[in-house]
């Protein structure tokens, strides 16, 4: 189901992770073609599934009043991932379930990544400082804030559609988020140029 | 009336309805603005479905300017 | 201790009480916090708009205009009436919704998403921090004289305890940062008015009596130009007067973050019914009592403290506990929301944004605590040595917040050709002229009102220079598009929340 195979240049053992969790899509790929076809009306287009790479930080979160040492009340778990290409982080608000994938899969696609990734390190200080920017937004003045990481970090392959493909005016290339159909355009080019 | 210039009446009355006037309008001509709950409420039906991180997460990425 | 005080006491630790609870219940549902939002209905957004900007100027302020000028001072509310409404109706959805699409989560960042530049968080923020600071020591001053009055200690003793216990109430968190207390606090803050109002009018033997005792006085009072008659009418202040709380209040970062909160975009309807049903009921009662504070109290030394002393002498004794314990809880939300703010703009939008990016946990929280306490201890010297007038202090920044934001928010939401350079030079432009104009006393040589100079400045920089530098510094075609969805009405696409932003982009493979 995944396109990709890898290419890129072998990975560090840091960067490695055992068992990354591939999700399954949400959108359907006749979906992803529908909001192609949003885009560029009557427009024949081919569907590729991908998967890109994130690390996938679960962290507990605590608050606790002004004085009392202790943390107290229930522990607030929050799903942070972490873009492993661009180190891009953001909260989900979902946990990331699926088949577990070949840690080969994992290392090719970092692999093919030809610029300096964020390190594992680098991953978890983003995914805090992401969690924490949401609490301290929220929190009141007087409380604590603990976090800390429930488990280590996992390595996640979420799943994303390119379509490609066009009408008699363009062709483009759009990705399709793959979990809530939201899309980015990669290129447009009018026909008949080049 | 009420021991008041007419001036003093007139200002402190008609004011006051002018914003009342402007915020009746207001209501009225906006009354549109449902067409936009719905709209909402059904996206968000849809994406509740869906199990999706769209709004938290698009919107603390950039928040936080991505951090790293 | 007299009866009032034992009210106060009551009050002061229910208060502690809830503030305790709710940091208890609070964490429990911390969770729909986190990730429900943006989530008040109509009635909390209106009268938290309004709460979170009048009680210490109402309570004092108001009436001490009122005292010494007499009806004319009722421009000032002429033109605060129509704020909530004039806000919500201009700024309310289109606010909301590009808020949404540009991912803001308070209001000075909504700037910096819309203008995108880091010089616009770095000017807006500090002139927010400086502005709210003022007003944050009006409260002050005003939980310190209402303390003082109620309990007979010295004004500074008062002060001090009335700083300790909004310092303490910020501290533990506040009952305050839940949204729905503004709510309760805009409540009993109306029924103490009406109360002392008509507690006030029932002393006076009646509107039309009280009037008709005030014109024996000097029957300018009665009239709209002041005490000194038409002849010395200055028109410029009066214009401006109307303009400091209706066009004024959309300058405020505080208040507008009400409308990023706001369950829907079409809450602002029903919202701007509300703010102008409490407005109507609210805002003229304090003017109304300072101007009948002239018969009942001809000598008073302390205009500012017409509004309590007449309290104080209409009302039965226990009445006089309530009403005072509802009003000082009031001020001290206010000054405690007000405080909360200003930490949350020292560590966000300043110290993290701009000197320490990866600032942990505990080191954020402790950049906020020392600001409140800074800006306590600042506000509690220039408070006790020599208090200004809050009337004064309220107005004018108020002034410099409406010259210096109004342009920039509305331009945000409606002008689609409004570019960084232009929101710069606005809010510069703003915040100087109207400053320069107050301090070098132009306003009593040209009777002009900084006001309206300063929007006038503000607004003709933004124009000019963004229609100057439309080539050098387009507006992005990102905020643009988000302003082309926010003209609709209609859900937001889930393409406009993310798709054409950065965050997609950095999941495009290689090969493609």
């Amino acid at each position: 189901m995944s396109a990709e195979i890898g290419t890129g240049r072998p990975v560090g053992p840091d960067l490695q992770t055992e068992d990354p969790v591939r999700m399954d899509p949400h959108v359907t790929a006749a979906e992803a073609l529908a909001v192609f076809q949003r885009k560029l009306p009557d427009a024949l287009a081919e569907v590729q599934a991908v998967h890109h790479p994130f690390w996938w930080a679960a962290l507990d979160v605590r608050t606790r009043g002004l004085f009392r040492r202790s943390a107290s009340g229930p522990v607030q778990r929050m799903d942070v991932l972490v873009n492993a290409l661009s180190g891009r982080g953001m909260i989900a608000d979902f946990t990331p379930r699926g088949a577990t994938a070949g840690s080969s899969e994992w290392s090719s696609l970092i692999g093919e990544q030809s610029g300096p990734v964020p390190t594992r390190d680098e991953a978890e200080r983003t995914a805090r400082s992401l969690a924490r920017a949401k609490v301290v937004k929220t929190v009141k003045l007087g409380m604590g804030i603990e976090i800390a990481p429930a488990g280590g970090l996992r390595g996640v392959l979420k799943p994303n559609w390119i379509v490609s493909g066009g009408n008699a005016k363009h062709e483009a290339t759009i990705l399709v988020d793959g979990l809530d159909g939201s899309h980015y355009i990669v290129r447009v080019d009018k026909v008949g140029r080049s | 009336m009420f021991g008041l210039p007419t001036a003093t009446v007139v200002i402190i009355v008609g004011i006051p309805a002018i914003w009342v006037i402007y915020t009746l309008v207001f209501v009225f001509l906006s009354r549109g603005w449902k067409a936009e709950d719905m709209a909402e409420d059904q996206a968000l039906a849809r994406t509740a479905n869906g199990a999706d991180g769209r709004d938290g997460g698009a919107a603390s990425a950039k928040g936080n300017g991505g951090a790293a | 201790m007299n009866i009032e005080t034992w009210f106060l006491v009551i009050y002061f630790l229910a208060m502690a009480g809830i503030g305790v609870w709710t940091l208890k219940i609070g964490s429990k549902g911390s969770e729909g916090y986190l990730l429900g939002g943006r989530s008040l209905g109509a009635a909390v957004t209106a009268l938290r708009l309004q709460s979170s900007s009048m009680s210490g100027y109402m309570f004092l302020g108001a009436g001490s205009l009122a005292y010494t000028k007499g009806y004319f001072s009722l421009w000032y509310a002429m033109g605060d009436i129509g704020g909530g409404v004039l806000n919500l109706s201009i700024l309310g959805r289109r606010m909301r919704k590009l808020s949404q699409i540009l991912g803001s989560l308070t209001s000075i960042e909504y700037l910096e998403h819309r203008y995108p530049s880091k010089w616009i968080r770095a000017i807006a923020a500090p002139v927010a921090l400086f502005c709210i600071f003022f007003y944050v020591m009006s409260q002050f001053i005003a939980g310190g004289r209402g303390l003082e009055m109620v309990t007979g200690i010295p004004y500074a003793w008062a002060l001090l305890i009335a700083v300790g216990v909004i310092v303490f109430y910020t501290f533990l968190g506040g009952y305050l940062a839940v949204a729905y207390t503004d709510f309760v606090q805009a409540i009993i803050m109306l029924i103490g008015m009406v109360w002392i109002l008509i507690g006030c009018l029932q002393a006076v033997g009646g509107w039309t009596a009280g009037n008709e005792t005030v014109g024996q006085i000097n029957p300018n009072l009665l009239t709209m130009w002041g005490p000194d008659g038409i002849e010395s009418v200055q028109w410029g202040v009066i214009v401006g007067a109307v303009l400091v709380f209706s066009i004024g209040y959309m300058g405020w970062p505080h208040v507008n973050v009400s409308h990023m909160a706001m369950k829907r975009p079409s809450v602002a309807r029903r919202a701007s019914l509300y703010a102008t049903g409490f407005n109507l009921l609210f805002i003229p009662a304090p003017y109304i009592v300072g101007i009948m504070a002239l018969i009942l109290l001809p000598t008073l030394d302390n205009p500012e403290l017409a509004v309590f002393e007449v309290a104080d002498t209409v009302l039965p004794n226990f009445a006089v506990g309530i009403v005072m314990a509802g009003i000082m809880a009031a001020i001290m939300s206010t000054a405690d929301a007000l405080l909360l703010q200003s930490g949350t703009i020292a560590s966000q939008d300043l110290f993290q944004r701009f000197f320490k990016k990866d600032m942990s946990d505990q080191q954020s929280v402790w950049v906020s605590r020392f600001t409140v306490l800074v800006l306590a201890i600042i506000g509690y010297f220039v408070a006790v040595n020599d208090p200004p007038a809050v009337a004064e202090v309220v107005i004018f920044s108020t002034t410099v917040l409406g010259a210096a934001f109004v342009p920039v928010y509305i331009a945000a939401a409606w002008w689609k050709k409004a570019n960084v350079p232009g929101a710069i030079w606005s809010m510069i432009a703003g915040t100087v002229s109207s400053v320069v104009w107050q301090l070098t006393g132009l306003v009593d040589v040209t009777g002009v009102d900084p006001m309206g100079v300063g929007i006038v400045c503000s607004t003709l920089a933004l124009i000019l220079v963004s229609l100057a530098t439309q080539r050098s510094h387009p507006v992005p075609a990102h905020v643009l598009e988000a302003m082309k969805e926010t003209d609709k009405i209609g859900a937001i696409p889930a393409h406009m929340l993310t798709g054409q932003n950065d965050s997609l982009a950095g999941q495009v493979p290689k090969d493609v």
